[in-house]
Protein backbone atom coordinates (compact mmCIF):
# COMPACT_ATOMS: atom_id res chain seq x y z
CA UNK A 1 0.00 0.00 0.00
CA UNK A 2 1.37 3.35 -0.91
CA UNK A 3 2.65 5.95 1.40
CA UNK A 4 3.36 8.56 0.39
CA UNK A 5 4.15 12.92 0.95
CA UNK A 6 2.11 14.91 -1.07
CA UNK A 7 1.16 18.72 -1.21
CA UNK A 8 -1.96 20.30 -0.81
CA UNK A 9 -2.07 22.91 -3.92
CA UNK A 10 -5.40 24.44 -3.58
CA UNK A 11 -8.10 24.99 -1.10
CA UNK A 12 -11.54 26.09 -1.32
CA UNK A 13 -14.85 26.44 -0.18
CA UNK A 14 -17.13 23.47 -1.33
CA UNK A 15 -20.61 22.31 -0.52
CA UNK A 16 -19.00 20.47 2.74
CA UNK A 17 -17.04 22.78 4.10
CA UNK A 18 -13.14 22.99 2.80
CA UNK A 19 -12.23 21.12 -0.03
CA UNK A 20 -9.11 21.09 -1.68
CA UNK A 21 -6.90 19.46 -4.48
CA UNK A 22 -4.01 17.42 -3.32
CA UNK A 23 -0.94 16.83 -6.07
CA UNK A 24 0.23 13.27 -6.09
CA UNK A 25 1.82 10.67 -8.30
CA UNK A 26 -0.76 8.56 -10.51
CA UNK A 27 0.06 6.03 -8.72
CA UNK A 28 -2.50 7.10 -5.98
CA UNK A 29 -5.50 6.70 -7.57
CA UNK A 30 -8.25 5.67 -4.73
CA UNK A 31 -11.77 3.83 -6.55
CA UNK A 32 -14.85 5.52 -5.85
CA UNK A 33 -15.95 4.93 -2.14
CA UNK A 34 -12.27 3.86 -0.73
CA UNK A 35 -10.38 6.56 1.57
CA UNK A 36 -6.90 7.69 2.41
CA UNK A 37 -5.56 8.25 6.06
CA UNK A 38 -3.59 11.28 5.82
CA UNK A 39 -1.96 13.67 8.48
CA UNK A 40 0.48 16.88 8.12
CA UNK A 41 3.86 15.14 7.35
CA UNK A 42 5.79 15.87 10.68
CA UNK A 43 2.85 17.21 12.30
CA UNK A 44 1.51 17.24 15.86
CA UNK A 45 -1.95 15.90 14.41
CA UNK A 46 -2.92 12.85 16.81
CA UNK A 47 -4.86 10.80 14.69
CA UNK A 48 -4.39 10.47 10.71
CA UNK A 49 -7.91 11.48 9.13
CA UNK A 50 -9.77 9.77 6.90
CA UNK A 51 -10.29 11.81 3.73
CA UNK A 52 -12.51 10.79 0.59
CA UNK A 53 -11.72 11.33 -3.01
CA UNK A 54 -14.61 13.70 -5.34
CA UNK A 55 -12.85 13.55 -8.07
CA UNK A 56 -9.63 12.34 -9.93
CA UNK A 57 -7.68 14.77 -12.28
CA UNK A 58 -4.59 14.06 -13.84
CA UNK A 59 -2.61 16.10 -11.62
CA UNK A 60 -3.94 14.78 -8.40
CA UNK A 61 -7.12 14.59 -6.30
CA UNK A 62 -9.71 16.72 -5.39
CA UNK A 63 -10.69 16.04 -1.71
CA UNK A 64 -13.96 15.75 -0.43
CA UNK A 65 -14.65 18.10 2.68
CA UNK A 66 -14.26 19.20 4.89
CA UNK A 67 -10.89 19.47 5.47
CA UNK A 68 -9.57 20.47 8.67
CA UNK A 69 -8.98 24.23 9.05
CA UNK A 70 -5.49 24.28 10.06
CA UNK A 71 -4.14 23.19 6.77
CA UNK A 72 -3.32 25.55 4.20
CA UNK A 73 -2.18 25.50 0.52
CA UNK A 74 1.90 24.20 0.35
CA UNK A 75 0.75 21.64 3.57
CA UNK A 76 2.26 18.97 2.74
CA UNK A 77 0.23 15.83 3.74
CA UNK A 78 1.02 12.12 4.51
CA UNK A 79 -1.04 9.98 3.08
CA UNK A 80 -1.95 6.09 3.61
CA UNK A 81 -3.90 4.39 1.10
CA UNK A 82 -6.29 3.52 -0.86
CA UNK A 83 -8.19 2.09 1.69
CA UNK A 84 -11.11 -0.54 2.57
CA UNK A 85 -13.48 -1.37 -0.33
CA UNK A 86 -14.85 1.10 -2.68
CA UNK A 87 -18.56 1.06 -4.66
CA UNK A 88 -18.67 -1.18 -7.87
CA UNK A 89 -20.98 0.22 -10.36
CA UNK A 90 -22.33 -2.78 -12.08
CA UNK A 91 -21.01 -2.21 -16.21
CA UNK A 92 -24.46 -3.32 -16.96
CA UNK A 93 -25.79 -0.02 -15.26
CA UNK A 94 -27.49 1.82 -17.08
CA UNK A 95 -29.97 3.98 -14.89
CA UNK A 96 -28.25 5.34 -11.39
CA UNK A 97 -29.36 6.42 -9.14
CA UNK A 98 -26.97 8.17 -6.26
CA UNK A 99 -28.16 9.63 -2.81
CA UNK A 100 -27.17 11.03 0.26
CA UNK A 101 -28.76 11.07 3.92
CA UNK A 102 -25.82 11.98 5.59
CA UNK A 103 -24.36 15.99 3.29
CA UNK A 104 -24.17 16.52 -0.18
CA UNK A 105 -22.73 13.94 -1.81
CA UNK A 106 -19.58 14.52 -2.38
CA UNK A 107 -18.33 11.19 -1.45
CA UNK A 108 -20.11 9.98 -4.26
CA UNK A 109 -18.56 12.45 -6.64
CA UNK A 110 -15.84 9.94 -7.60
CA UNK A 111 -18.58 7.26 -9.10
CA UNK A 112 -20.40 10.15 -10.71
CA UNK A 113 -16.67 10.30 -12.69
CA UNK A 114 -16.71 6.42 -13.12
CA UNK A 115 -20.29 6.74 -14.24
CA UNK A 116 -19.93 9.02 -16.70
CA UNK A 117 -16.77 7.09 -17.75
CA UNK A 118 -19.10 3.66 -18.58
CA UNK A 119 -20.20 4.22 -21.82
CA UNK A 120 -23.21 1.94 -20.92
CA UNK A 121 -24.50 5.00 -18.01
CA UNK A 122 -26.08 6.93 -19.80
CA UNK A 123 -28.84 8.09 -17.82
CA UNK A 124 -27.72 9.16 -14.60
CA UNK A 125 -30.60 10.59 -11.54
CA UNK A 126 -29.05 11.88 -8.34
CA UNK A 127 -31.08 13.02 -5.18
CA UNK A 128 -29.56 14.86 -2.31
CA UNK A 129 -31.06 15.23 1.12
CA UNK A 130 -31.30 18.86 2.25
CA UNK A 131 -29.89 21.62 0.47
CA UNK A 132 -28.28 20.99 -3.16
CA UNK A 133 -24.68 21.14 -4.04
CA UNK A 134 -23.72 24.15 -5.80
CA UNK A 135 -22.39 23.27 -9.04
CA UNK A 136 -20.39 20.15 -7.76
CA UNK A 137 -21.39 18.06 -10.22
CA UNK A 138 -22.06 17.92 -13.95
CA UNK A 139 -24.97 19.13 -15.56
CA UNK A 140 -25.52 15.79 -17.21
CA UNK A 141 -26.91 14.75 -13.59
CA UNK A 142 -30.51 15.04 -12.63
CA UNK A 143 -30.96 16.62 -9.00
CA UNK A 144 -33.57 15.69 -7.56
CA UNK A 145 -35.33 16.07 -3.63
CA UNK A 146 -34.59 12.92 -1.63
CA UNK A 147 -38.37 12.39 -1.38
CA UNK A 148 -38.34 10.96 -4.54
CA UNK A 149 -36.33 8.09 -3.59
CA UNK A 150 -38.42 5.42 -3.20
CA UNK A 151 -40.07 6.77 -6.49
CA UNK A 152 -36.80 6.41 -8.50
CA UNK A 153 -36.52 2.77 -6.82
CA UNK A 154 -39.11 1.35 -9.72
CA UNK A 155 -36.78 3.07 -12.33
CA UNK A 156 -32.86 2.34 -11.29
CA UNK A 157 -30.60 -0.32 -11.74
CA UNK A 158 -28.37 0.52 -9.49
CA UNK A 159 -28.20 2.68 -5.87
CA UNK A 160 -25.79 3.64 -3.88
CA UNK A 161 -26.01 5.69 -1.12
CA UNK A 162 -24.25 7.58 1.44
CA UNK A 163 -25.12 7.56 4.64
CA UNK A 164 -24.20 7.81 8.55
CA UNK A 165 -23.71 5.21 10.91
CA UNK A 166 -26.35 6.59 13.05
CA UNK A 167 -28.44 7.22 9.61
CA UNK A 168 -28.66 3.20 8.95
CA UNK A 169 -31.84 2.74 11.19
CA UNK A 170 -33.40 5.07 8.65
CA UNK A 171 -32.36 3.53 5.32
CA UNK A 172 -35.39 1.74 5.16
CA UNK A 173 -38.02 4.14 5.38
CA UNK A 174 -35.80 6.60 3.19
CA UNK A 175 -36.57 3.54 0.57
CA UNK A 176 -40.10 2.65 1.86
CA UNK A 177 -38.50 -0.86 2.40
CA UNK A 178 -40.55 -3.07 4.65
CA UNK A 179 -38.56 -4.96 7.65
CA UNK A 180 -36.79 -8.03 5.50
CA UNK A 181 -37.77 -6.52 2.04
CA UNK A 182 -34.94 -6.69 -0.28
CA UNK A 183 -33.64 -3.82 -2.76
CA UNK A 184 -35.21 -4.60 -5.91
CA UNK A 185 -31.65 -3.52 -7.25
CA UNK A 186 -28.13 -4.08 -6.54
CA UNK A 187 -27.77 -0.96 -4.47
CA UNK A 188 -24.33 -0.14 -1.58
CA UNK A 189 -23.95 1.96 0.51
CA UNK A 190 -21.46 3.93 2.15
CA UNK A 191 -21.26 4.42 5.79
CA UNK A 192 -19.83 7.82 6.98
CA UNK A 193 -17.96 7.31 10.82
CA UNK A 194 -14.58 7.24 12.34
CA UNK A 195 -12.12 5.39 10.25
CA UNK A 196 -9.12 5.69 12.45
CA UNK A 197 -6.80 2.96 11.94
CA UNK A 198 -7.05 2.07 8.71
CA UNK A 199 -7.86 -1.53 9.31
CA UNK A 200 -4.13 -1.72 11.56
CA UNK A 201 -5.95 -2.27 14.96
CA UNK A 202 -9.04 -3.77 14.43
CA UNK A 203 -10.52 -2.00 17.27
CA UNK A 204 -14.05 -2.49 16.74
CA UNK A 205 -14.98 1.31 16.42
CA UNK A 206 -16.09 1.29 13.21
CA UNK A 207 -17.74 -2.03 13.16
CA UNK A 208 -20.86 -2.61 11.23
CA UNK A 209 -23.20 -5.21 12.02
CA UNK A 210 -23.76 -7.46 8.57
CA UNK A 211 -25.86 -10.31 8.10
CA UNK A 212 -22.64 -12.80 8.52
CA UNK A 213 -21.49 -11.49 11.65
CA UNK A 214 -19.62 -8.07 12.61
CA UNK A 215 -17.55 -6.60 9.74
CA UNK A 216 -15.33 -3.36 10.00
CA UNK A 217 -15.73 -0.73 7.53
CA UNK A 218 -12.25 0.17 7.54
CA UNK A 219 -11.17 -2.69 5.80
CA UNK A 220 -14.01 -4.64 4.54
CA UNK A 221 -15.78 -1.23 3.61
CA UNK A 222 -16.62 1.46 4.00
CA UNK A 223 -19.30 0.66 1.14
CA UNK A 224 -21.03 -2.67 2.04
CA UNK A 225 -24.27 -4.07 -0.43
CA UNK A 226 -27.11 -3.22 0.87
CA UNK A 227 -28.54 -6.33 1.29
CA UNK A 228 -25.56 -7.41 3.36
CA UNK A 229 -26.30 -5.01 6.09
CA UNK A 230 -28.35 -6.03 9.59
CA UNK A 231 -30.68 -3.15 9.17
CA UNK B 1 2.79 -22.93 39.66
CA UNK B 2 4.88 -19.56 40.82
CA UNK B 3 4.71 -17.38 38.06
CA UNK B 4 7.78 -16.89 35.53
CA UNK B 5 10.10 -14.39 34.87
CA UNK B 6 11.83 -14.91 31.96
CA UNK B 7 10.43 -12.77 29.33
CA UNK B 8 13.16 -11.42 26.72
CA UNK B 9 12.53 -9.23 24.36
CA UNK B 10 15.05 -8.50 21.58
CA UNK B 11 14.31 -4.74 21.90
CA UNK B 12 12.41 -2.82 24.04
CA UNK B 13 9.79 -1.25 21.64
CA UNK B 14 6.18 -3.18 21.88
CA UNK B 15 2.54 -1.83 20.60
CA UNK B 16 0.50 -1.62 23.29
CA UNK B 17 -2.70 -4.24 23.12
CA UNK B 18 -5.80 -2.70 21.08
CA UNK B 19 -3.23 -0.86 18.49
CA UNK B 20 -2.11 -3.41 15.86
CA UNK B 21 -5.06 -5.91 15.89
CA UNK B 22 -4.64 -10.08 16.74
CA UNK B 23 -1.68 -10.77 14.47
CA UNK B 24 1.67 -9.63 13.58
CA UNK B 25 2.86 -8.83 10.38
CA UNK B 26 1.62 -5.04 10.51
CA UNK B 27 3.84 -2.18 9.48
CA UNK B 28 6.10 -1.28 12.02
CA UNK B 29 7.25 2.89 12.00
CA UNK B 30 10.26 2.44 14.35
CA UNK B 31 13.43 2.14 13.20
CA UNK B 32 14.00 0.05 16.49
CA UNK B 33 12.57 -3.28 15.79
CA UNK B 34 9.32 -4.57 17.39
CA UNK B 35 10.91 -6.48 20.48
CA UNK B 36 7.22 -8.78 21.03
CA UNK B 37 3.76 -8.37 18.79
CA UNK B 38 0.96 -8.20 21.72
CA UNK B 39 -2.57 -8.97 20.70
CA UNK B 40 -5.10 -6.83 20.87
CA UNK B 41 -7.63 -7.64 24.55
CA UNK B 42 -9.13 -11.17 23.99
CA UNK B 43 -11.76 -12.61 26.23
CA UNK B 44 -13.39 -16.24 26.70
CA UNK B 45 -16.26 -15.75 24.91
CA UNK B 46 -17.22 -13.54 21.78
CA UNK B 47 -17.45 -10.02 22.84
CA UNK B 48 -19.90 -7.74 20.79
CA UNK B 49 -18.90 -3.83 19.94
CA UNK B 50 -20.75 -1.39 22.22
CA UNK B 51 -23.55 -0.23 21.14
CA UNK B 52 -22.17 3.49 22.01
CA UNK B 53 -18.91 3.15 20.80
CA UNK B 54 -17.41 6.12 19.94
CA UNK B 55 -14.22 8.02 19.14
CA UNK B 56 -13.98 11.64 20.85
CA UNK B 57 -11.21 13.71 20.29
CA UNK B 58 -9.74 16.56 23.07
CA UNK B 59 -7.00 18.59 23.41
CA UNK B 60 -3.82 16.48 23.29
CA UNK B 61 -5.73 13.19 22.37
CA UNK B 62 -8.72 11.25 22.13
CA UNK B 63 -11.48 9.07 23.89
CA UNK B 64 -12.04 5.89 22.14
CA UNK B 65 -14.58 3.36 23.18
CA UNK B 66 -15.29 -0.01 21.76
CA UNK B 67 -16.52 -2.28 24.24
CA UNK B 68 -13.28 -4.20 23.28
CA UNK B 69 -15.39 -6.57 20.74
CA UNK B 70 -13.23 -10.04 20.03
CA UNK B 71 -14.15 -13.11 18.52
CA UNK B 72 -13.64 -15.13 21.80
CA UNK B 73 -10.07 -16.83 22.79
CA UNK B 74 -11.26 -20.48 20.20
CA UNK B 75 -11.93 -18.25 17.44
CA UNK B 76 -8.96 -15.89 17.92
CA UNK B 77 -6.76 -18.81 18.29
CA UNK B 78 -8.04 -20.41 15.11
CA UNK B 79 -7.36 -17.55 12.77
CA UNK B 80 -4.25 -16.47 14.06
CA UNK B 81 -2.08 -19.08 15.31
CA UNK B 82 -0.12 -19.89 12.65
CA UNK B 83 0.56 -16.29 11.84
CA UNK B 84 2.17 -16.26 15.35
CA UNK B 85 4.43 -19.55 14.50
CA UNK B 86 5.51 -18.24 11.50
CA UNK B 87 6.20 -14.14 12.74
CA UNK B 88 9.44 -13.27 12.85
CA UNK B 89 8.89 -11.15 16.45
CA UNK B 90 7.43 -12.84 19.57
CA UNK B 91 3.71 -12.91 20.20
CA UNK B 92 2.18 -11.86 23.84
CA UNK B 93 -1.98 -12.82 24.21
CA UNK B 94 -3.53 -10.12 26.25
CA UNK B 95 -6.43 -11.87 27.61
CA UNK B 96 -9.27 -10.51 29.62
CA UNK B 97 -10.90 -13.06 31.47
CA UNK B 98 -14.11 -12.42 33.60
CA UNK B 99 -13.11 -14.98 36.75
CA UNK B 100 -10.04 -17.01 37.58
CA UNK B 101 -11.89 -20.55 35.96
CA UNK B 102 -12.20 -18.05 32.63
CA UNK B 103 -8.14 -17.45 33.42
CA UNK B 104 -6.77 -20.44 33.47
CA UNK B 105 -8.41 -21.91 30.73
CA UNK B 106 -7.76 -19.26 28.02
CA UNK B 107 -3.86 -20.08 29.63
CA UNK B 108 -3.71 -23.67 29.20
CA UNK B 109 -5.38 -22.83 25.68
CA UNK B 110 -2.45 -20.81 24.41
CA UNK B 111 0.22 -22.51 25.84
CA UNK B 112 -0.01 -24.90 23.18
CA UNK B 113 0.17 -22.02 20.55
CA UNK B 114 3.54 -22.13 18.69
CA UNK B 115 5.00 -18.38 19.11
CA UNK B 116 3.13 -17.07 22.07
CA UNK B 117 5.65 -16.73 24.53
CA UNK B 118 3.85 -14.28 26.95
CA UNK B 119 0.25 -13.79 28.57
CA UNK B 120 -0.62 -10.08 29.38
CA UNK B 121 -3.44 -10.40 31.85
CA UNK B 122 -5.44 -7.06 31.91
CA UNK B 123 -7.29 -6.26 34.98
CA UNK B 124 -9.75 -4.04 34.61
CA UNK B 125 -10.41 -1.05 36.65
CA UNK B 126 -12.10 -1.34 40.14
CA UNK B 127 -11.32 -4.48 40.62
CA UNK B 128 -11.24 -5.74 44.70
CA UNK B 129 -7.98 -7.15 46.03
CA UNK B 130 -8.91 -10.22 46.61
CA UNK B 131 -10.28 -11.02 42.57
CA UNK B 132 -6.98 -9.94 41.70
CA UNK B 133 -4.85 -11.89 43.32
CA UNK B 134 -6.78 -14.88 41.93
CA UNK B 135 -7.00 -13.93 38.44
CA UNK B 136 -3.51 -13.49 38.93
CA UNK B 137 -2.90 -16.95 39.91
CA UNK B 138 -5.20 -18.41 38.04
CA UNK B 139 -3.28 -16.39 34.65
CA UNK B 140 0.19 -17.61 35.96
CA UNK B 141 1.06 -21.06 33.87
CA UNK B 142 3.58 -22.13 31.97
CA UNK B 143 3.79 -18.94 29.93
CA UNK B 144 5.52 -15.52 31.51
CA UNK B 145 2.81 -13.19 32.86
CA UNK B 146 2.59 -9.48 32.39
CA UNK B 147 -0.13 -7.94 34.87
CA UNK B 148 -1.52 -4.40 33.84
CA UNK B 149 -2.77 -2.63 36.53
CA UNK B 150 -3.87 0.71 37.88
CA UNK B 151 -0.35 2.27 39.12
CA UNK B 152 -2.62 3.01 42.26
CA UNK B 153 -2.76 -0.51 43.48
CA UNK B 154 1.30 -0.01 44.21
CA UNK B 155 0.60 1.70 46.95
CA UNK B 156 -1.63 -1.72 48.14
CA UNK B 157 -0.35 -3.70 50.50
CA UNK B 158 -1.45 -7.02 48.53
CA UNK B 159 0.46 -6.12 45.85
CA UNK B 160 3.67 -7.06 47.45
CA UNK B 161 2.70 -10.53 47.99
CA UNK B 162 2.95 -10.74 43.33
CA UNK B 163 5.90 -11.25 42.94
CA UNK B 164 8.00 -12.07 39.56
CA UNK B 165 5.40 -10.51 37.27
CA UNK B 166 6.50 -7.80 34.81
CA UNK B 167 3.90 -4.72 35.27
CA UNK B 168 2.78 -2.45 32.69
CA UNK B 169 0.42 0.36 33.89
CA UNK B 170 -3.02 1.38 32.39
CA UNK B 171 -5.35 -1.54 31.90
CA UNK B 172 -6.30 -2.70 29.32
CA UNK B 173 -3.95 -1.05 27.20
CA UNK B 174 -4.64 2.66 27.72
CA UNK B 175 -5.74 4.58 31.06
CA UNK B 176 -9.45 5.44 31.46
CA UNK B 177 -11.19 8.80 31.48
CA UNK B 178 -14.89 10.18 30.53
CA UNK B 179 -16.40 12.45 28.11
CA UNK B 180 -19.44 14.20 26.99
CA UNK B 181 -20.37 12.24 23.28
CA UNK B 182 -23.14 12.68 21.44
CA UNK B 183 -26.33 14.24 22.91
CA UNK B 184 -24.08 14.87 25.71
CA UNK B 185 -24.44 11.49 27.28
CA UNK B 186 -20.89 10.91 28.71
CA UNK B 187 -18.95 7.84 27.27
CA UNK B 188 -16.06 6.00 29.24
CA UNK B 189 -13.55 4.65 27.36
CA UNK B 190 -9.81 4.35 26.69
CA UNK B 191 -7.34 7.52 26.66
CA UNK B 192 -4.54 8.19 23.90
CA UNK B 193 -2.36 10.35 22.59
CA UNK B 194 0.48 12.69 23.79
CA UNK B 195 -1.28 14.34 26.69
CA UNK B 196 -0.55 11.17 28.70
CA UNK B 197 3.24 10.56 28.87
CA UNK B 198 3.52 13.19 31.97
CA UNK B 199 0.93 10.50 33.23
CA UNK B 200 2.94 7.61 32.10
CA UNK B 201 6.03 8.93 33.57
CA UNK B 202 4.40 9.69 36.73
CA UNK B 203 3.48 5.83 36.50
CA UNK B 204 6.58 4.65 36.00
CA UNK B 205 8.25 5.82 38.86
CA UNK B 206 5.46 4.96 40.86
CA UNK B 207 6.30 1.22 39.68
CA UNK B 208 9.82 0.92 39.61
CA UNK B 209 10.60 0.98 43.91
CA UNK B 210 8.91 -2.02 43.41
CA UNK B 211 11.70 -4.00 41.36
CA UNK B 212 9.45 -5.60 39.04
CA UNK B 213 10.40 -4.94 34.93
CA UNK B 214 7.87 -2.11 33.88
CA UNK B 215 6.29 -1.48 30.72
CA UNK B 216 5.48 1.92 30.05
CA UNK B 217 2.76 2.97 27.81
CA UNK B 218 0.40 5.50 26.92
CA UNK B 219 1.83 9.17 25.47
CA UNK B 220 4.47 8.14 23.64
CA UNK B 221 4.11 10.08 20.02
CA UNK B 222 7.58 10.20 19.62
CA UNK B 223 10.55 8.53 19.58
CA UNK B 224 12.41 10.57 22.14
CA UNK B 225 9.33 10.10 24.51
CA UNK B 226 9.96 6.39 24.72
CA UNK B 227 13.86 7.04 25.04
CA UNK B 228 13.16 9.30 28.38
CA UNK B 229 11.06 6.47 29.96
CA UNK B 230 13.65 3.90 28.89
CA UNK B 231 15.82 6.02 30.33
CA UNK B 232 13.85 7.02 33.35
CA UNK B 233 13.97 2.85 34.32
CA UNK B 234 11.10 1.38 31.95
CA UNK B 235 12.42 -1.99 30.88
CA UNK B 236 10.05 -1.59 27.92
CA UNK B 237 7.86 0.84 26.10
CA UNK B 238 4.89 0.12 24.26
CA UNK B 239 3.61 2.36 21.39
CA UNK B 240 -0.49 2.78 20.58
CA UNK B 241 -2.24 5.16 18.23
CA UNK B 242 0.60 7.02 17.10
CA UNK B 243 1.57 3.81 14.95
CA UNK B 244 -2.07 4.56 12.87
CA UNK B 245 0.13 6.92 11.67
CA UNK B 246 2.21 5.04 9.00
CA UNK B 247 5.59 5.07 8.39
CA UNK B 248 6.37 8.78 9.30
CA UNK B 249 5.06 7.97 13.13
CA UNK B 250 7.02 7.54 16.22
CA UNK B 251 10.02 7.86 14.13
CA UNK B 252 10.72 11.62 13.62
Amino acid sequence: MPELVCVLEEIHTGSEGMEGILRCPPTLRPNAGQYLLVHVAGGDEVLPMPLFVSRIREDGLELAGPLPATWMVGTRLAVRGPLGHGFKLPAAAHRVVLASLAGHGSRLGMLVQAALLQQSATEISLVFCGDLPAGSFPSAIEMLPLESLPELLTWADYLALEVTRDQLVIVQDALHLQPGQRCPMPAQVLIEMPLACGGMAQCGLCAVETRRGWKLACEDGPVFDLDELEL
Amino acid sequence: MPPRLDLQLSSPWLNAPGSLGFAPGKPWPLDAPQGAFVTNPVSLKPRDPASNRDLIPYAGGFLLHTGLPNPGIKAVIRQNRSRWQRAAVDTWVHILPASPSEAAEMVQLLEDCEGVTAIELGLMTGITEEDALELISAASGELPLVVEIDPIWVLAPWFFKVVFLAVAPNPPGAPRGALPGPGEKIINGRLYGPALLPQTLHALQTLLPVGLPVIASGGVYRKEDGELLLAAGAWAVAVDAVLWRGNEAVDR
